[in-house]
């Protein structure tokens, strides 16, 4: 039989583990890492260290640096690694720096910034008034897609969406919010699910919608 | 005379959306698959034993978004004559032009109306079965 | 969260159409894994099985309990092996391994200059009793035609350090050999007193095991670059979603630039990480971390 020929045990080559580099300097090589795995290196580690969440939180600027950051780079490697970063910090600041993100003209940034609010979650619910009293439909789906993840544990991001379905002029806004439900709702929701189906008869898909959310949030013996 | 029915894949993260786009494509006579993000789509497409005969593809979902997943759809030599209609939100018209530079043949603002995306769908792919609409 | 009912309401004995199809949307956008019709009483009974032992008294708490009150994913798990069958044995899904010697060893070795005399190295995390690390070696010995020109290392690693001793023993039951073909048991195992198989001794040695912890970056630190393929299977389908961002990006750290990641058959990328291309070859979809 022919053996697999391998190293000794226990002889991986092991890279050297370096000393723990200071927040700043890992901030700054965000910005100016030469190469995308200096600069992915130097956000991971940011949140690789044990503290990092307290320590970085207790820098209230390291949140924007890396909001920055994020603006800046294009690798997507990096931006991941900073979203990850921003999603272990998980701080208003951070949540506001990525909330900023909903409004970019980058399909893929906007994404992110979306996942990643749902990740850092009820802490993002700071965000949410904000994003909704956006002019921009888009932006208040966006901040839909974000509450989603979150507005059953927030009494008032309930009420939110009940709003939403009552009054929101954008068909689209209202059936982000239908959607929502769909997940987490309850038979409380109903009322204000079929106040939408009834301001938008125009619709064929919110009609289809809302019947399907209300027939899944009945509960079975209520049938 | 009927031909094999013609295969659809609803790329989407809303569960409302896919569903009603499912039995819109259904009515049309083709059989549909799901997915719930680009990066889903893609497996898919991919591991299908026959490519789908039409793309539909929302712009906005997590993990990768719909002009991410109409570019690598068309990088890949089995998927990429695939016809494709993207739906969006977004009405500007600089949206649909990235629409088209992504590769998308069709760009519908939602929400659609079944008529119109039955008949877009039966006019790029074509439907095997015959339906009387 | 709550143990069992004990708030004399009457259990949960029938799901209605409407809701079986809510959750099995949520596990849908969960973890990927759809059932068909035809599953719908297995689905059911097990999901019946899963609010009665949290005391869920409709599946709308017991969507809220899993959705927001199940912090350390204990219920997700439960959840999770109600619904998958989940035995590890030799040769567990196959058709990796022949992707492995069919597509990726060749396009990673025919990448390589002549005079490139690294290891390939593979990595089974998390390696469990062993089965995976060691259908590993046999598959590359049995199948892989170029085996002999390239230095090959193993190394299975899991969390628990008490399968890893049974990994190093290398005794296993009949349920664990059985899918293997019998000139392949001859030929790596031997036949204990008490019926059990063992993994011939030279095999033993070829596998380097060891304890680590996935979502620990100190411990993943060592292994940054260090591999060309790594199976992870069916261990980023438990994770929530922070957790498993956190573990793919070691993940990606642990892998070459051009190295593969395999999954398990019912877990995908595409819930877990954007960072790896999808690959498809023709015996399996596999991920990788693109070159530059």
């Amino acid at each position: 039989m022919a053996l697999l020929k391998t190293s000794p045990n226990g002889d991986m080559p092991s890279a050297p583990v370096a000393a723990p580099r200071p927040a700043a300097l890992l901030l700054a090589t965000l910005h100016a890492g030469a190469t995308a795995a200096e600069r992915r290196e130097a956000a991971l580690e940011l949140a690789a260290a044990p503290d990092a969440a307290r320590d970085l939180s207790a820098a209230p600027d390291a949140a924007r640096d890396l909001s920055a950051a994020l603006g800046q780079e294009t690798e997507l490697s990096v931006r991941e690694a900073i979203v990850t970063t921003l999603v272990v910090i998980s701080t208003e600041e951070a949540a506001s720096g990525l909330a900023d993100f909903l409004m970019s003209d980058d399909p893929h940034l906007r994404n992110l910034a979306i996942e990643a609010l749902r990740e850092i979650g009820p802490v993002a619910g700071s965000q949410i008034e904000r994003l909704l009293a956006s002019s921009y439909p888009d932006v208040r789906i966006f901040a839909v897609n974000v509450l989603d993840a979150f507005f059953y544990r927030r009494a008032q991001d309930r009420e939110r969406l009940h709003t939403l379905l009552q009054r929101d002029p954008d068909v689209n806004v209202g059936l982000a919010a239908v959607e929502a439900l769909s997940q987490a709702g309850g038979p409380e929701d109903i009322p204000a699910l079929r106040a939408f189906a009834a301001r938008f008869p125009e619709h064929p898909f919110v009609g289809f919608a809302v019947d399907m959310v209300c027939l899944r949030v009945m509960p079975g013996d209520a049938r | 005379m009927t031909e094999p029915a013609k295969r659809a894949l609803v790329v989407d993260d809303a569960t409302t959306v896919r569903m009603y786009h499912r039995g819109i494509l259904e009515g049309a006579g083709f059989v549909v698959e799901e997915a719930m993000n680009g990066m889903e789509g893609l497996e898919r497409a991919l591991s299908a034993a026959e490519p789908p005969d039409l793309l539909l593809v929302d712009v906005n979902m997590p993990r990768m978004d719909g002009y991410a997943f109409l570019r690598a759809v068309r990088a890949e030599p089995a998927l990429c004559s695939i016809p494709a209609v993207m739906i969006s939100t977004e009405r500007e018209v600089a949206d649909a032009d990235r629409a088209f530079e992504a590769g998308a043949n069709l760009f519908l603002v939602k929400p659609v109306r079944p008529d119109v995306l039955g008949r877009c769908a039966r006019a790029l792919a074509g439907a095997g079965r015959d339906i009387s609409t | 969260m709550s143990t069992l009912a004990s708030r004399g309401e009457a259990a949960v004995s029938a799901i209605s159409e409407a809701e079986s199809l809510r959750f099995q949307d949520f596990f849908y956008r969960k973890t990927g894994i759809q059932f068909g019709p035809a599953k719908r009483y297995f689905v059911d009974r097990r999901l019946i099985e899963r609010m009665s032992a949290t005391g869920a008294d409709s599946l709308n708490a017991y969507l809220v309990q899993l959705r927001y009150e199940d912090a350390g994913g204990q219920e997700l798990q439960h959840l999770i092996n109600a619904m998958t069958v989940n035995e590890t044995y030799f040769y567990r899904e196959e058709y990796q391994f022949r992707c492995l010697v069919n597509s990726i060893l060749p396009e990673l070795t025919a990448m390589r200059a002549p005079e490139d005399r690294r290891p390939l190295r593979l990595w089974s995390l998390p390696c469990s009793t062993g089965e995976e690390p060691y259908s590993l070696a046999i598959q590359l010995l049995e199948n892989w035609p170029a085996v002999d020109r390239y230095d090959v290392q193993i190394v299975a690693s899991d969390i628990d350090t008490s399968v890893i001793a049974r990994a190093r023993a290398g005794l296993y039951e009949d349920r664990s050999v059985q899918y293997l073909p019998a000139s392949v048991k001859a030929r790596y195992f031997t036949r204990t007193t008490d019926g059990r198989w063992r993994i011939v001794d030279d095999l033993r040695a070829s596998v380097d095991f060891g304890p680590i912890n996935l979502s620990d970056p100190s411990d993943m630190r060592c292994h940054k670059g260090a591999f060309d393929v790594i199976f992870c299977r069916n261990l980023l389908i438990y994770f929530d979603e922070v957790s498993s961002r956190r573990a793919a990006e070691a993940i990606f750290d642990a892998l070459r630039p051009g190295g593969f990641v395999c999954l398990g058959h019912s877990e995908s990328m595409s819930r877990i990480s954007s960072l790896f291309t999808v690959r498809k070859f023709p015996d399996a979809i596999v991920y990788q971390r693109p070159e530059s």
